[in-house]
C-alpha cells in the first residue's frame, strides 16, 4: 500500500492516488486522524508486553502499518483551517497534537517517506527564502542577491523565463542545462531533503538560483513514475526490462 | 558581541542581561517590544550576515559571536495585533529574516531554531531519548478507546498528557475517566505508564550540569498547588551513567542549553520524559541556589570570544 498524506482540498494528491490505484494507493487526509483506530506504541518492547499491531487509518479504513510500502507527504504543517471536522474551539489544540503525532509517526515508519519530516515540518526541513539562499551558497549556486533590506520593499517578481527543476534523490526532472540539474540535486543533498523544487532565472547554464520549495508538481508524469519506483522497485525493474539499456541510461 | 533576542521582562532573559551588564560584557538586546521600530538587512553567503537596526541603532550581525534566543510570538503583542495586516506582514518578514539568520549564522546560538523544534513533538523526542540509552515510559498514542482500555489494564496506572508542546497538566487516569476514553476518537491521545518516584530536572549549560531533585505528591509538580500538593526542590547529583546520557542527549539534539526531565524510581531506575530547549531555569535556581544564569552568561561570553578568535584566525590565513 502507498499512502498520499494530503489535505482534503488537494486535487493533485487525489489524482496521484487515482494513477497509483493499481498499486493500492490510498489518500490519507487529516479527517483520518480524527477517526477511531490509530495505535502507535513507543517504549522498551520488554515493558510494552506482547507485540502490538501498529494501526493507521487511511480513507476511513484501518491499515496495518506493516502493509505500508511508502508515503508521499503533501502537508507541510497542520493548521486550524485544515480541520473543519473538529469543533472550532478545539482546532488550535488538535492541530498541534496531530502535527506532533504525525511528525513522530512518519519519522518512525520503516518504509520510504518522501520527504521524511523534520520537527519543523511534515514535508522535511523548511527554510524561508533567506535560508534557501544560505544553503544555495553552501552548495555553490549562483545567488540572486548579496545584500537585501527585508520588508522595506516589495520582493521583485521572478522573470517569465524562470524555470523550475524537480529533484527526487539523484534524479531530476525539467528542461534545463545539465549543470543546473546537477546544482539542483546538490542543493537537495545540502538541505537534507529527497524531494525538492528548485527555480532558476532561466534554463541556461549561467542561470541564477531564485528559490526552492518542498512542493514540486508530483503530477509531472516522469516525477510521478519516479516516486512510484521509489516505493515499488519492481516497477523500475519491469520498465528497464521492457525498454532496455536506453531507459536505464536516462536515469541521472 | 552577544545578541539577546526576546521580550524584555522575561525572567531568564532578564537574569542573563543583568549578569552580562555586571560583567561589562558587550551585548545587545533585540527587544521584541521594539519590533515595529526594527529593520533587518541581510547579506548572503554560506553564513548569513547583515545588520539589525533597533530604534535607529544599527548592530552588525557579523560582529555577533553568541546568541541567546527567548523569542515569543510577536503577533500577540498589543502594538502588533492592533496595527493591521500590512504591519503584521512586515513584522513577520523581519522576524523570519532574523530567525533565518539565527539558523544560518556562524555565531554560536542557544539554541538554533531547527534544534529547538524537536520540542513540538514529544514522541519524536522520545525516539531520540531512547536512542541515547535512556528508558522511556511505555506509551500508546491512539484514537482507539479499546486499545486505550487494554493498555490501561496492562500497565495499571496511566497518565495522559499532550503529544505536542502545547502545555497540558499531566494527570493520572482515574476510574471516573472510563467513559471519557470514548473522546480519544477525535484526536490522537497520549497515554503513558505512570512511573512512581521523584522528578529530577537537569539543566545542561554547555558542559556544566545542574540537577535538581523535585519532591512532590502532585502528578505535575509545576501545578502542585492546583493539585492540592506542594513541590520541594533541592540540588542533587546524578550517577555517572545518567550524566553521560544527559550529555549525549543534549549533543544529539544540538541543545547545549536545555532542561531535561528525568524520573527516578524507588528502585533507582532512571527514565527520561522530555527535554525542554528553552528552559525557564530561573524558576529552579531561585529554589536551589544553583548558579545557572551565571554559568550560562559565562558560556555566552566564552562562545563570543571563541568566535572572535576563529574570525581573527581566518583573517590571518
Amino acid at each position: 500500500m502507498i499512502l498520499v498524506l494530503a489535505n482534503h482540498r488537494d486535487l493533485g494528491a487525489r489524482r496521484l492516488v487515482e494513477q497509483w490505484r493499481p498499486h493500492d494507493a490510498r489518500l490519507m487526509t487529516l479527517a483520518d486522524l480524527s477517526r477511531p483506530g490509530w495505535r502507535h506504541y513507543l517504549g522498551d518492547p520488554g515493558e510494552l508486553g506482547p507485540p502490538h499491531a501498529e494501526i493507521a487509518v487511511a480513507s476511513g479504513e484501518l491499515v496495518p502499518v506493516a502493509s505500508i510500502r511508502g508515503v508521499v507527504t503533501r502537508i507541510p504543517w497542520v493548521v486550524t483551517e485544515d480541520l473543519p471536522h473538529v469543533v472550532e474551539g478545539d482546532r488550535p489544540y488538535v492541530a498541534a497534537e496531530i502535527n506532533a503525532f504525525l511528525t513522530a509517526w512518519l519519522t518512525r515508519l520503516p518504509c520510504p517517506v518522501v520527504n521524511r519530516p523534520s520537527p519543523s515540518s511534515l514535508m522535511g526541513a523548511p527554510h524561508a527564502a533567506e535560508g534557501w539562499i544560505a544553503i544555495a551558497a553552501r552548495a555553490g549556486l549562483r545567488l540572486p542577491w548579496t545584500r537585501r533590506a527585508i520588508g522595506a520593499t516589495v520582493e521583485p517578481a521572478w522573470p517569465p523565463e524562470a524555470v523550475t527543476v524537480a529533484v527526487l534523490g539523484d534524479r531530476w526532472f525539467g528542461d534545463v542545462a545539465p549543470v543546473l540539474a546537477a546544482q539542483a540535486c546538490r542543493l537537495a543533498t545540502t538541505a537534507g531533503v529527497e524531494l525538492l523544487a528548485v527555480t532558476f532565472s532561466h534554463a541556461g547554464a549561467d542561470a541564477t538560483f531564485l528559490g526552492a520549495h518542498l512542493w514540486p508538481d508530483v503530477l509531472l508524469p516522469e516525477l510521478a513514475q519516479a516516486l512510484l519506483e521509489r516505493f515499488v522497485p519492481a516497477v523500475a525493474s519491469a520498465d528497464a526490462d521492457l525498454a532496455g539499456p536506453a531507459a536505464r541510461e536516462a536515469r541521472a | 558581541m552577544i545578541l539577546l533576542w526576546g521580550l524584555s521582562g522575561d525572567d531568564p532573559l532578564t537574569a542573563v542581561t543583568a549578569s552580562l551588564h555586571r560583567r561589562n560584557a558587550r551585548y545587545v538586546l533585540v527587544d521584541q517590544r521594539d519590533i515595529l521600530d526594527t529593520t533587518v538587512e541581510l547579506t548572503a553567503g554560506p553564513e548569513l550576515g547583515g545588520t539589525v537596526t533597533v530604534r535607529g541603532e544599527p548592530v552588525s550581525l557579523d560582529d555577533v559571536g553568541a546568541v541567546y534566543l527567548r523569542q515569543y510570538d510577536s503577533r500577540k503583542l498589543p502594538d502588533v495585533a492592533e496595527a493591521g495586516a500590512g504591519v503584521a506582514a512586515r513584522v513577520a518578514a523581519v522576524e523570519t529574516a532574523l530567525w533565518s539568520w539565527t539558523e544560518h549564522t556562524g555565531a554560536r546560538v542557544f539554541n538554533r531554531p531547527s534544534a529547538m523544534a524537536s520540542n513540538a513533538s514529544k514522541p519524536y523526542q522520545a525516539g531520540i531519548i531512547q536512542a541515547v540509552g535512556f528508558a522511556t515510559p511505555p506509551t500508546l498514542i491512539t484514537t482507539d478507546p479499546a486499545a486505550a482500555r487494554a493498555f490501561w489494564q496492562r500497565h495499571g496506572t496511566l497518565i495522559y498528557k499532550s503529544v505536542s508542546s502545547v502545555r497540558s497538566i499531566v494527570s493520572r487516569l482515574a476510574p471516573d475517566d472510563t467513559d471519557r476514553l470514548a473522546d480519544v476518537v477525535t484526536c490522537p491521545t497520549q497515554f503513558q505508564k505512570y512511573i512512581p518516584g521523584h522528578d529530577v530536572r537537569v539543566h545542561m549549560v554547555g558542559r556544566d550540569v545542574f540537577p535538581c531533585l523535585v519532591t512532590s505528591g502532585a502528578d505535575d509538580y509545576r501545578y502542585a498547588s492546583r493539585q492540592g500538593s506542594s513541590a520541594e526542590m533541592s540540588a542533587c547529583t546524578l550517577p555517572d551513567d545518567v550524566l553521560a546520557r544527559c550529555r549525549a542527549l543534549s549533543a544529539r539534539l544540538r541543545l547545549p542549553l536545555a532542561g531535561i526531565d528525568l524520573r527516578v524510581t524507588p528502585d533507582a531506575e532512571w527514565y527520561c520524559l522530555e527535554i525542554n530547549p528553552s528552559p525557564s531555569f530561573t524558576f529552579y535556581q531561585r529554589k536551589t541556589f544553583q548558579p545557572i544564569s551565571e554559568t550560562f552568561t559565562q558560556l555566552l561570553i566564552d562562545s563570543d570570544r571563541d568566535r572572535g578568535a576563529d574570525r581573527a584566525g581566518d583573517a590571518h590565513q
